[in-house]
């Protein structure tokens, strides 16, 4: 097992109520295995979960991406400003 | 490498650039008071063309609070209808020298935004929903005052997608150079007049954001240094104006409305939303020509704004704006490139003086070293989904204009310049001191040298 470290904002970071988790994942898991355990951890939050961009190191990673180790990913949501 | 500017050589590149102003198609003067529904298009009809060395003189409307309280905008901005420069080609860049930055509005509204659930599709900023008929991009109309005052047109349905999470009006002083947040009582009254007081221009369609009369910061003062947060081109494909950067940009990758990109087609950006507080008046943007005529547009004016932008938003206001374009031919870059007035520069980017000069070559000689590098600041404009993205972005985009390798670069930022947070979360600054030559060979050295002299 492995833990990851995911950063959250905006609105899925309000609801989950912190803007950093941590997720325990099998080794060799993918961005789409983290997102569903994330889901089982936080129910209420699963629509906004799966609306999230998963980032890692600046870039956008599919779905089917494996989570590298030791690399925080971010799940955001959109924003806009300035 | 020690380099001797080559006067002449520089004097007839900067001759040559002036004599422009004078001759060439298109018009003198091309007045701008009309906006766009929140796309930039590149498909859209242009204004102008206005010519190598014209004017552009434009009435802007504010960005962010306002049209995103009006969810018929499909972007979070409300920018003005792009403006074609003659002889723009794709490959191409534009100079545009800031000559005057005013504004006109009395007051404005501003804060941090909290998202309204089932008010969108995807995105708020871009695709907003009545959560009770469903009609996406609903048109809106205004009844009283507060938070729940934008109402469907459809429905009747309470439509903002955007309520404050902590919010204040501010008055700005008759000379535009201070402002003070006011009280509930005040920020009502004004709420009543939202439009007079916003000093929102005619063809704007925006909800006026002073209608939401927002009091949570009362009696604090801030000074004006009113900035363009958007100034530049229109991208290759359409994209929200909000989202023409990389940091949210990024959010229309596999988005679920119909303005999604992909990675490869969010190349296409401009980067004109910048939100970088040094695209003042005085300063000089070059922008690239990602579409033929390449479409000057402007907007998103902010009364002030620290580094950063970590609010989200900041004082959004109406103005005036006098801009002359340069045509730039085959500069080929990617982004923006901003040379800062002297006073915005870091301290170790600004250029040497004459007794600096002096001193470091005797100190040069006094170490074997013949002369001295001649050099000159620039700022290379780098955006991206995090700080981190951005950075590496201006610093490649620095290293393919200047001909250098990343660590060159990175060696320059750090002891003759600085990397500057614009916007969070993804727009910085490369500054640093280029070699002369290397900003000549790009037909940059005549602006250099416009702001900084010898």
């Amino acid at each position: 097992m492995k833990t990851i470290s995911v950063r959250v904002n905006g609105a899925l970071a309000q609801q989950i109520g912190s803007s950093r988790i941590q997720v325990a994942l099998p080794e060799g898991a993918t961005v789409a295995d983290l997102l569903d355990a994330l889901s089982r951890q936080h129910p209420a939050s699963g629509d906004l979960i799966r609306r999230a961009i998963p980032v890692i190191q600046g870039s956008h990673v599919s779905p089917e991406a494996a989570l590298p180790a030791g690399q925080q990913i971010s799940l955001l949501m959109p924003v806009a400003g300035g | 490498m020690a380099v001797k500017a080559d006067v002449e050589q520089t004097d007839a590149a900067r001759d040559e650039l002036l004599s422009r102003d004078g001759k060439g198609e298109g018009h003198e003067t091309v007045f701008v008071d009309r906006f766009i529904d929140g796309i930039l298009d590149p498909g859209k009809p242009m204004l102008g063309p206005v010519r190598d060395g014209g004017h552009i003189v434009a009435n802007t409307a504010p960005g962010c609070w306002g049209p995103m309280i009006t969810p018929e905008i499909r972007g979070g901005h409300e920018v003005t209808q792009p403006v074609a420069v003659a002889g723009a080609e794709v490959g191409d860049a534009i100079a545009i020298r800031i000559k005057d930055i005013s504004v006109t509005s009395m007051a404005t509204a501003s804060g941090n935004d909290t998202v309204l659930p089932d008010r969108c599709v995807g995105d708020p900023y871009v695709a907003g929903k009545c959560p009770e008929c469903g009609t996406v991009y609903p048109k809106t109309v205004v009844e009283g005052i507060g938070q729940e005052a934008v109402r469907c047109a459809n429905c009747g349905a309470d439509a903002t997608p955007f309520k404050f999470a902590n919010g204040y009006t501010i008055a700005f002083d008759n000379g535009r150079s201070l402002g003070v947040t006011l009280n509930q009582k005040v920020a009502e009254r004004l709420a009543r007049e939202a439009k007079n007081y916003a000093a929102m221009p005619e063809n704007s369609i925006q909800n006026s954001i002073l209608t939401f009369a927002p009091h949570d910061l009362v009696g604090l003062v801030g000074r004006l240094r009113p900035f363009m947060g958007q100034l530049g081109t229109t991208p290759g494909l359409p994209i929200p104006d909000s989202h023409n950067a990389g940091d949210f940009g990024a959010f229309l990758i596999g988005a679920p409305h119909e303005y999604a990109l992909t990675a490869e087609e969010l190349a296409q950006r401009t980067d004109g939303h910048m939100d970088i507080d040094a695209v003042r008046a005085g300063a000089i943007l070059i922008c690239p020509v990602k579409t033929e005529g390449g479409g000057v547009y402007l907007g998103d004016m902010h009364a002030m704004q620290g580094d950063g932008e970590i609010a989200g938003h900041t004082t959004d206001v109406s103005g005036t704006v006098t801009l002359q374009v340069h045509l730039l031919k085959g500069l080929n870059i990617d982004g923006p490139l901003l040379f800062p007035v002297e006073e915005d520069l870091p301290f170790l980017a600004r250029p040497l003086t004459a007794e600096e000069k002096a001193r470091a070559q005797s100190l040069a000689q006094l170490w074997g070293t013949d002369e001295i590098e001649e050099s000159l600041p620039i700022s290379v404009i780098g955006t991206g989904p995090d700080l981190n993205a951005a950075t590496d972005n201006g610093l490649e985009r620095a290293a393919q204009l200047l001909d250098m390798t990343v660590p060159e670069v990175k060696n320059r930022a750090t002891i003759t310049g600085a990397i500057e947070i614009g916007r969070h979360p993804g727009v910085v600054q490369v500054t640093f001191r280029a070699p002369v030559d290397r900003l000549e060979a790009r037909g940059l050295l005549p602006f250099a040298r416009d702001q900084y002299g010898s």
